[in-house]
């Protein structure tokens, strides 16, 4: 998702392309060509531009009306239901690929989370994160941590607070509990607070830094993030 | 008289072969399971970026074509319309947003509470907030449209799957 005024223009995006099975935009206002996945301009007068990310969750519907009892929610197209697929993905499975993977320890198709901290990128496999829901680890010396609240959907955070790194682990199936016994919720914000830190009256309020969480394929978040290393491998 | 008919004949080919790469061009490179290299993905969006200046050229020939032709009888005057409307026809054809006759866009989406939406609880959406509104793009209607223009609150996003 990315805000779409840059450069004091507001643009309206347009399917208009594909890039090795991944989609590129046209934007009505300048003509120019954006890549979906990164958000960069790709060609036209913008080229080299970069559009700005704002942060996205995949949640279930339910999880999204526990966390927004006042959100709303995109309807379908009516005449277009024959179009949505709830369960597209085992059909994607079998397309084939045209990025070559095979030098590498994941075959193309494997579902991957994909997180980028400090500029480093690393892949969690999707199994990896079914077995072991809740994840710390540390990217260019940038602790975080993986929770996955089942199937797609994971959050992930930086897990220091006031400089402070946070030792996470399962408390219950809604809450973390840190070393120093405060809960931490779903969305990453400390709901009880141990006694040691509830006198302190400067504490603002208490949310670590979500990072965005990117599921892919593992050939497509490879092509983007040539660099990246896949967790626990 | 050759000297006379080549011309005309050369023009008309030329204009109906820039129409037609004009078409081609992009749909060949961009066809789904197939690689795109840096050089030929630059091409076809120079291509698709510059083809109403081709198409232009195009047309400008092929009419130009006819007017050639024109004193040279009807069976020429035939061939030259012919081409021009071939020529006419490939351009109209490439000036189709094939992607968005694929995937339909949603210029004007609609919304309902998160209560009524006639989801089930486990359909997974694409959750965002801005200040304090929040919205939420159910996958299986943004893995058909791929491309959503919205504003939440102040902001101007687009939404991609």
């Amino acid at each position: 998702m990315w805000a779409r005024t840059i450069q004091g223009k507001t643009l309206t995006f347009h399917l208009a392309g594909i890039h090795n099975q991944n989609f590129l935009m046209r934007d009505e206002e300048t003509g120019s060509f954006w890549q979906q996945v990164s958000g960069e301009c790709i060609a036209g007068p913008m080229t080299g531009a970069q559009l700005e990310r704002v942060h996205s969750d995949e949640l279930t519907v339910a999880r999204f009306r526990v966390e927004s009892s006042a959100g709303q929610v995109l309807l379908g197209e009516p005449d277009r239901v024959g179009s949505y697929e709830r369960d597209w993905e085992p059909g994607i499975d079998k397309l084939p690929t045209v990025v070559d993977t095979s030098d590498s320890l994941l075959p193309p198709r494997a579902l991957v989370a994909g997180i980028v901290v400090s500029g480093q990128a690393r892949a969690y496999e999707a199994s990896r994160l079914a077995a072991d829901p809740v994840i710390l680890d540390e990217l260019g010396e940038v602790p975080v941590v993986l929770w996955s609240g089942g199937g797609r959907m994971l959050r992930a955070f930086e897990r220091r607070l006031d400089g402070k790194t946070l030792l996470l682990a399962p408390a219950d199936a809604e809450h973390l509990r840190d070393a120093e016994g405060s809960l931490w919720d779903f969305r990453g914000c400390a709901v009880k607070v141990a006694a040691a830190k509830a006198d302190d009256a400067t504490a603002g309020p208490s949310c670590m830094t979500p990072v965005p969480v990117l599921w892919d394929y593992w050939f497509d978040w490879r092509a983007y993030n040539p660099e990246t290393d896949i967790y626990g491998r | 008289m050759p000297s006379n008919r080549r011309p005309f004949v050369l023009l008309g080919l030329v204009a109906l072969l820039v129409a037609v790469a004009t078409l081609v061009t992009p749909l060949w490179v961009m066809r789904p399971f197939r690689p795109q290299g840096p050089t030929e993905l630059a091409v076809a969006l120079w291509v698709l970026r510059f083809g109403p200046w081709l198409l232009f050229a195009a047309g400008v020939m092929a009419v130009t074509a006819l007017v050639r032709a024109w004193p040279g009888g009807w069976w020429r005057r035939s061939g030259a319309i012919v081409m021009l409307l071939l020529t006419l026809g490939a351009g109209a054809m490439s000036r189709v947003n094939v992607f968005e006759q694929m995937f339909a866009p949603l210029p004007a989406p609609r919304f309902a509470d998160a209560a009524e939406s006639g989801l089930p609880g486990e359909a997974i959406v694409m959750a965002v907030r801005v200040g304090d509104q929040a919205r939420a793009y159910p996958v299986e209607v943004m893995a058909y449209h791929h491309v959503l223009n919205d504003v939440v609150g102040e902001a101007p996003l687009v939404v991609t799957y």
